[in-house]
């Protein structure tokens, strides 16, 4: 017989989402450090004369210590610990960290060690919660605007990786040549750039400039940076299947970008 | 003994209720049934009225089965402060605190972005409407201390900004009888980025 028995100690982990289930309960969604997403029971954390200090930290955007334990199909929170100091998100870069956790909800594996995106996850929100000074001219809300994409592209572009689908940055498909600065390219899905426009309507059009800039994770530049937005949203698409990501579409409402 | 399927309906009715489980339907209903007939006729006739009538205030869109309910209509209240709460509830405990006596707007939830809840599901025309042609001059926003709850916070100082002068949210931090070492350290810390100067 399988044993569908899970035991997590102590495990460094985020939470991702969270769902009210019952009157006072919830089902959490975590994401843990050596473990992926996996979901878990917490008992008893909402309303009147409860564990209110656990429903604090059940909330989004803390590093957390967590034990896990139970079936496998349901599994239940029994401890939960703050590790760290939590991240500051308001404004543009909460509603960027919750696009993060969409993607991480809809890609991360389960039972695998996902310590690298972990970090890169720590490391992403740690950008995104530096205090940004609200600027009025419109050069400083451009450079907002950057501030807030690169640690978004990077983050896409390592999370593909990750998973295994990593882009082809450095040689063209068909002649096996390094990519070139100054031509243009058609990125043909699971494959890589191609010099010639593929007969089928399934590529993204790119510049070698911006696949060069990717590959040297230099997104300085604005072509480059809406280049490779249009890249790493057509490849992650590929991966998402039809459902769109509801984080992105409200992003796009609330400030009509 | 299986209950007959009148009594399964009204035990599996009651279940609907929060906190009731199947023992305590079971108890509610057979409580209903042997000794309280006539409760239990003014139960139905309350439930369905109710059901039925009640909607929400075309103002503040908390719950009534009048136009307007009673804070709105009430002419003691200020009608130059808004206070933009979640739900009803969260009405009836601010007015349960006595320490407001302003006007509300109830948005019926909260902005999520990972569940798809945007602006259009909460209503938010509606408020923007309101606050456009109200003379308004103070907006209080107080949605849940939840990272959901700032995030809609957020969205809303965004949309009314351009309409008032002045916007506040509520304070978050220690509770009455809090002690400092059992208090979470986020709610600690915005305890103290909320810190008021003692005069
Ligand atoms: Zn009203």
């Amino acid at each position: 017989m399988i044993n569908n028995r899970i035991n997590l100690e102590n495990k460094s982990a985020v939470v991702l989402h969270y769902y009210n289930y019952r009157n006072s309960s919830l089902i959490v969604n975590f994401f843990v450090s050596d473990f992926g997403k996996i979901s878990a029971i917490a008992k008893g954390v909402k309303g009147k004369n409860t564990k209110k200090n656990q429903f604090a930290l059940l909330q989004p955007f803390q590093k957390l210590s967590v034990s896990l334990g139970g079936k496998q199909e349901l599994l239940i929170l029994k401890n939960i610990e703050s590790t760290s100091i939590n991240w500051k998100l308001s404004g543009k870069s909460l509603y960027c960290a919750y696009y993060l956790n969409e993607l991480l909800l809809r890609l991360l594996p389960s039972h695998s060690d996902c310590q690298q995106i972990f970090s890169l996850y720590d490391n992403i929100l740690t950008l995104l919660s530096r205090d940004a000074p609200e600027l009025s001219d419109t050069d400083s809300r451009q450079q907002q605007a950057i501030n807030y994409e690169i640690p978004l592209r990077i983050f896409e572009l390592k999370l593909l990786e990750f998973l295994g689908y990593g882009l082809n940055l450095s040689h063209e498909i068909e002649t096996g040549l390094l990519i070139e600065a100054d031509r243009e390219y058609y990125y043909v899905n699971d494959a890589g750039p191609c010099n010639i426009k593929p007969l089928d309507s399934n590529y993204c059009p790119v510049s070698g400039c911006t696949l060069i800039d990717l590959k040297n994770l230099q997104l300085r530049d604005r072509k480059t940076l809406h280049e490779s937005k249009q890249l790493l949203k057509w490849s992650l698409v590929a991966h998402l299947g039809d459902k769109p990501l509801k984080s992105r579409e409200m992003f796009k409402q609330l400030y009509c970008l | 003994m299986a209950h007959s399927p009148l009594i399964t309906q009204l035990i599996d009715s009651f279940r609907c209720l929060p906190g009731v489980g199947a023992k305590s339907a079971q108890r509610m209903a057979y409580h209903l049934l042997e000794r309280n007939r006539n409760g239990a006729r003014r139960l139905s006739h309350a439930l369905r009225q109710a059901s039925e009538e009640v909607g929400h205030c075309q103002t503040c869109r908390i719950l009534t089965e009048y136009e307007q309910c009673d804070i709105c209509q009430s002419p003691k209240r200020d009608r130059q402060t808004l206070c933009i709460v979640e739900t009803p509830s969260d009405v009836y405990a601010i007015e349960q605190s006595g320490s407001y006596h302003g006007s509300y707007f109830v948005l019926m939830g909260h902005l999520s972005p990972l569940d798809g809840i945007g602006p259009q599901e909460l209503h938010l025309d509606t408020l923007k409407q309101r606050v456009e042609h109200e003379d308004i001059s103070e907006i209080i926003l107080a949605t849940n201390a939840t990272v959901e709850g700032e995030a809609t916070a957020h969205y809303l100082m965004e949309m009314l900004k351009p309409f008032t002068n002045k916007i506040t949210r509520i304070a978050h931090g220690v509770p009455l009888g809090g002690e400092l070492e059992y208090i979470d350290s986020s709610t600690l810390g915005h305890a103290f980025n909320g810190r008021q100067e003692l005069k």
